[in-house]
């Protein structure tokens, strides 16, 4: 350990926009080595949102492939202050912790066309989570579609052979479960710049442009209906919807403030979404 | 040969007048683009007002699937859909809404994608 760079996860990380640009900063500080192990200093860290694994095994996923990097940490400390990490699966060691509260949602990776597997685990592993709001068959199935569109947009036009990742988390005192989804691919502007032949030229235009439903039902056309209905459902349900791509940070409890959006000065690649859900 | 294979095409053309999406993809899930295309290349319609394509079965429908099924056959025959007699799942009031945006979309085209953002710059 002597001789490894340390980088260190420092203070808190929430799922909101300040939390997102540090592990932003946190990606580009570790793709500047190569070819040797990182240690991942945990010590300086006050609080994660366990969610926010799927963005962070991401990264580690691709400066593993990229930069040829491996990590360390001090996984006893992890233990004993970020149980939650062992609990996910973000950190495995070969001994399964129980998860007595059955408050995680645990990380997982899927290839773009594992589709059956994805299928599993969102009506398994999330929609039936004790965590959940309990919804009618209507409003599950439309859930579970918008999901899959997403799957399908990763699928077609993230452009990527890398997996994508999910993880969720139960926060009982704030009632809610947050959902993240992050795909390493090329974003949302590429795909959406070229069907509107250039007339969308900005991620933030690329949010709102897939959000209307009239553009993202029609053939070849990127979004799906996934993000129009997720929308929709958040708006109705004291949800919160973010979306993450490229330079440009979108929620929708923004739309009820005086900013659009927030800009990265770091973007990191492929897209994010976060999805909010409200405990009944 | 050739006539086996005549036989078969005769299958499939009769075959066509009750079409079952879960028959064709063999999975409840009618989600991606490949099954999208197998629905669309099964689809060998000559009248559609005697054509039948169920939903009989499927747990889950997207967008892309019928786009590259439904929308691609609407694009082809125009207001001829109109006529097929889709049957949907009693427990799936979604599926309908669906197909019918699906549908206009593709019958519209980019010409109506036109009128429109040309109307809203006049507001």
């Amino acid at each position: 350990m002597q001789n490894l760079p340390v980088l260190s996860l420092h203070g808190d990380f929430y799922t909101d926009f300040s939390g997102i640009k540090r592990l932003f900063e946190f990606y580009h500080k570790a793709s500047e080595y190569s070819n040797t192990t990182i240690y991942l200093d945990f010590y300086h860290l006050t609080w994660i949102d366990a969610n926010l694994c799927a963005l962070l095994q991401s990264m580690l996923f691709k400066l593993n492939s990229e930069n040829n990097l491996t990590f360390s940490a001090d996984l006893n400390y992890i233990s004993e202050k970020f149980n939650v990490l062992f609990k996910n699966g973000f950190i495995n060691n070969g001994n399964p912790v129980e998860d007595a509260n059955n408050s995680a949602i645990v990380l997982k990776s899927f290839s773009s066309k594992d589709k059956d597997a994805f299928v599993d685990y969102i009506n398994n592993d999330l929609l039936n989570h004790k965590g959940m709001p309990s919804f009618n068959g209507f409003t599950r199935d439309n859930i579970l579609t918008s999901l899959i569109e997403l799957f399908n947009n990763i699928d077609i036009h993230a452009a990527s052979t890398y997996p994508f990742f999910v993880c969720g988390q139960y926060y009982p005192k704030q009632e809610k479960v947050v959902f993240s989804i992050v795909d390493l691919g090329v974003g949302f502007l590429p795909p959406i710049s070229g069907k509107t032949n250039g007339e969308i030229d900005n991620c933030f235009d690329s949010i709102k442009w897939a959000l209307i439903k009239r553009n993202t039902t029609k053939k070849n056309a990127p979004g799906g209906l996934g993000l129009t209905d997720l929308h929709t459902y958040c708006q109705l349900n004291k949800g919160v919807l973010q979306i993450i791509t490229g330079d440009t940070y979108w929620s929708s409890d923004l739309e009820k403030t005086v900013f659009d959006c927030h800009k990265f000065k770091l973007p990191f690649t492929g897209s994010i979404i976060n999805l909010h859900f409200a405990c009944n | 040969m050739r006539t086996i294979f005549c036989l078969f095409e005769k299958k499939v053309y009769f075959r066509s007048m009750n079409i079952s999406v879960y028959d064709i993809i063999q999975s409840k899930l009618a989600v991606n683009q490949d099954d999208g295309v197998k629905l669309f290349e099964s689809l060998h319609i000559e009248n559609f007002s005697n054509t039948s394509i169920s939903f009989i079965n499927i747990d889950l429908l997207s967008s892309l699937f019928l786009n590259e099924s439904i929308g691609r056959l609407a694009i082809i025959y125009g207001e001829k859909i109109s006529s097929i007699n889709f049957i949907y799942p009693q427990d799936k009031p979604l599926f309908k809404s669906k197909v019918e945006d699906v549908i206009e979309n593709a019958l519209m085209g980019d010409e109506y994608d036109h009128l429109v953002d040309e109307a809203k710059l006049t507001i």
